[in-house]
């Protein structure tokens, strides 16, 4: 069943279609929320607001688009907002890596353990930004989201998605005291 | 190599959220809550107050009576053993065209009748492929409040479009039917199972007859309809799985707004069952359910893996909310703490106003920009603005954060139809319409604000072991 049957079978009032959606979709877009809010659970509580807000919504939803970028872009803006009031925002210090190397280091390393630290590492080096520079980095990386996409669903103008880009890299490269090119 | 970059964020991410997430059961849940909550309002609020005052008066001694006959069936949830329990002789199986529905079990118990049945075999062509419900109602409600000592809903739902809607009936040898009272399922691409609630069957009725007028969201002349399946039903033999239900000791003193009221032990861990009231909220305020839900801790201060339990019918009662987790393990640092940080609230019948003025002649599309601040129960409501829409008005709303929900009508016109909600999470975007039949009203108008949902910041708290229940410190 493709997502649009499933999304008739929720106009229908049938919870099965919502359950299609969410097995689908739920774990990814969980992480995208936690990357940006950096809590599983407040995570977690985005994705279900979210999906509930979809139940409730279904009759409007237009079927011409495509579900998986509205649900993304529904949980990145509740990521934003919630992160946004909660004043979340670790303090900064100084880095031995950048982000993109960190990237680059984990797509080549092939010990399990040194793995699993990388993750870490990346988990951390990323706690480091505003919650709106991790939402562009999520969107550019993780959900691998051109700038015009990011675009919309930020509510921004393109220039502006990349000038947040770019903050956001040299924020990065401020904080890990590095100044070297970064690795689209 | 952004390809790559996402398996490692995906990789790292997956340290924090597990691929076997499932968000699904919580969010079921919620929205069956909210559905029955609703139904219950718009069927008999008045009516819905008085037993819900008589349920809160009665609570104690009636729950607890029902408690020790209590027992718990997989699948099933929980039963009322003060008579015997009989069940499907047999899973039935039809066949007919290509589809198989099958009813693999039905519980009969002294206060309600349970029904699982599952649907295979369904084509992809026999969904809706060009429909259109743009523009047509949504979905609309009826409901029935019984005289069992609480209010219980059932669901018709009428849909716009082509597609069936559920619809399923037992009917009795005397040629009576019940409807539906509550219902739950999940779906795959070529099916779907549904756990069906029906209100009691006296003991002397061994068979019935299941109903199913059409194969849910499918288009109508698509698949084989107006099934009948008969059933046989027989005593439960002692095979069948029953765990105790044990009711949570009470706290010595006032009724708490949350209490823990059953206690299931499971083979892996345990059920937790409990209530949350409306005691100690705000004037006219009446709890409804979430956002939050119960957050579990053991001694050391670290979350309990547990998650929402499944087969528990939703709580028709105004002004209350039943919560349930099952506790996954039985080695915990002793006590848990149940806390609910947040509660959603209704001010019921709580209404303001103010005036506006559309001038002659409004347009479609015609926008007024008010910036005007209404103060309603303690929460300042920022009327935005108002749009006209082609059948009626559009408000918007910037309000204070904990808002989530309110209404607006125009005062002596009632309209036909319309909808509201919140833009954001917990940003105070509200919107509301109002729909007419014909040309909405228009000149000097009293707008009504009302039905305002907002949430309120507790925490909540108990604490239990398997040895006790306590009030949390």
């Amino acid at each position: 069943m493709d997502d649009l049957q499933a999304i008739r079978r929720l106009k229908h009032g049938d919870l099965g279609g919502l359950e299609i959606l969410m097995q689908r979709y739920q774990v990814k877009a969980a992480r995208a929320a936690f990357l940006i809010t950096y809590d599983e659970s407040i995570a977690q509580d985005i994705v279900q607001e979210t999906f509930i807000r979809i139940y409730q919504r279904i009759h409007q939803f237009d079927e011409s688009r495509q579900f998986e970028p509205y649900l993304i872009r529904s949980v990145i803006h509740a990521a934003i907002n919630v992160v946004r009031g909660s004043g979340k925002f670790t303090s900064l210090d100084d880095r031995s890596d950048d982000i993109t190397n960190l990237l680059d280091r984990a797509v080549s390393v092939e010990s399990q353990v040194e793995s699993t630290q990388l993750q870490y590492e990346i988990l951390d080096a990323l706690s480091r930004l505003s919650p709106r520079q991790r939402a562009v980095i999520v969107q550019r990386y993780y959900l691998d989201m051109s700038e015009k996409e990011m675009a919309l669903t930020l509510d921004a103008a393109p220039g502006t998605v990349k000038w947040l880009l770019n903050a956001a890299r040299e924020r990065l490269r401020q904080m890990l005291g590095q100044k070297g090119e970064s690795n689209e | 190599m952004n390809k790559n970059y996402l398996d490692v964020l995906d990789s790292a991410a997956s340290l924090r959220i597990s691929d076997n997430l499932d968000l699904f059961p919580s969010v079921a849940e919620r929205i069956n809550q909210r559905k029955a909550f609703m139904q219950t309002l718009r069927a008999r609020p008045a009516l819905a107050v008085m037993l819900a005052i008589l349920a809160l008066l009665l609570l104690t001694g009636v729950a607890y009576a029902i408690g020790r006959l209590a027992g718990y069936i997989p699948g099933v949830g929980i039963v009322d053993q003060s008579e015997p329990l009989r069940v499907l002789a047999e899973p039935v199986t039809v066949t007919r065209g290509g589809i198989t529905l099958t009813v693999q079990q039905v519980v009969l118990s002294a206060d309600k009748t349970v029904l699982l049945y599952r649907v295979d075999g369904i084509p992809e062509n026999a969904y809706p492929s060009d429909e259109n419900t743009e523009g047509l109602p949504s979905s609309s409600y009826s409901s029935i409040i019984t005289t069992e000592g609480t209010p219980q809903v059932s669901e018709s739902i009428v849909e716009a479009d082509s597609s069936c809607v559920p619809d399923d009936h037992l009917r009795l040898p005397n040629g009576s039917t019940l409807g539906i009272r509550s219902s739950q399922g999940r779906g795959w691409t070529t099916g779907f199972e549904n756990q069906l609630v029906y209100p009691p069957i006296s003991g002397d009725t061994n068979e019935v007859t299941f109903l199913v007028s059409c194969i849910s969201g499918t288009l109508p002349e698509a698949l084989p309809q107006n099934w009948e399946i008969h059933l046989r039903l027989i005593p439960a033999s002692s095979d069948l799985t029953i765990l105790p239900v044990v009711n949570a000791p009470a706290i010595a003193g006032q009724l708490s707004a949350m209490t823990l009221e059953q206690v299931i032990e499971t083979d892996n861990g345990y059920i937790l069952i409990g209530k949350f009231r409306s005691i100690g909220l705000p004037a006219h305020a009446q709890a409804q359910g979430g956002p939050s839900f119960v957050l579990i801790t053991d001694a050391n201060g670290q979350a309990v893996d547990a998650a929402p339990a499944r087969d528990l019918e939703p709580n028709n009662v105004f002004g209350e909310f039943v919560w349930g987790y099952e506790i996954k393990g039985k080695k915990q640092a002793w006590p848990l703490t149940l806390t609910m940080d947040t509660v959603q609230v209704l001010y019921y019948e709580q209404t303001t106003d103010f005036q506006f003025d559309t001038g002659p002649n409004p347009q479609t599309g015609q926008k007024w920009i008010l910036n005007q601040d209404i103060q309603f129960e303690g929460y300042t409501i920022r009327v935005v603005s108002i749009e006209r829409t082609s059948n009626g008005y559009s408000f918007v709303f910037k309000a204070d954060p904990h808002v989530v929900g309110i209404t607006a009508e125009i005062k002596d016109f009632p309209p036909v139809g319309g909808n509201g909600g919140d833009g954001g999470f917990g940003t105070g975007d509200l919107y509301s319409t109002t729909e007419y039949n014909g040309e909405p009203p228009s000149g000097k108008l009293t707008i009504e604000l009302g039905w305002l949902h907002a949430n309120v910041a507790g925490p909540w708290q108990v604490q239990w072991s398997p040895d006790n229940v306590l009030p949390a410190p």
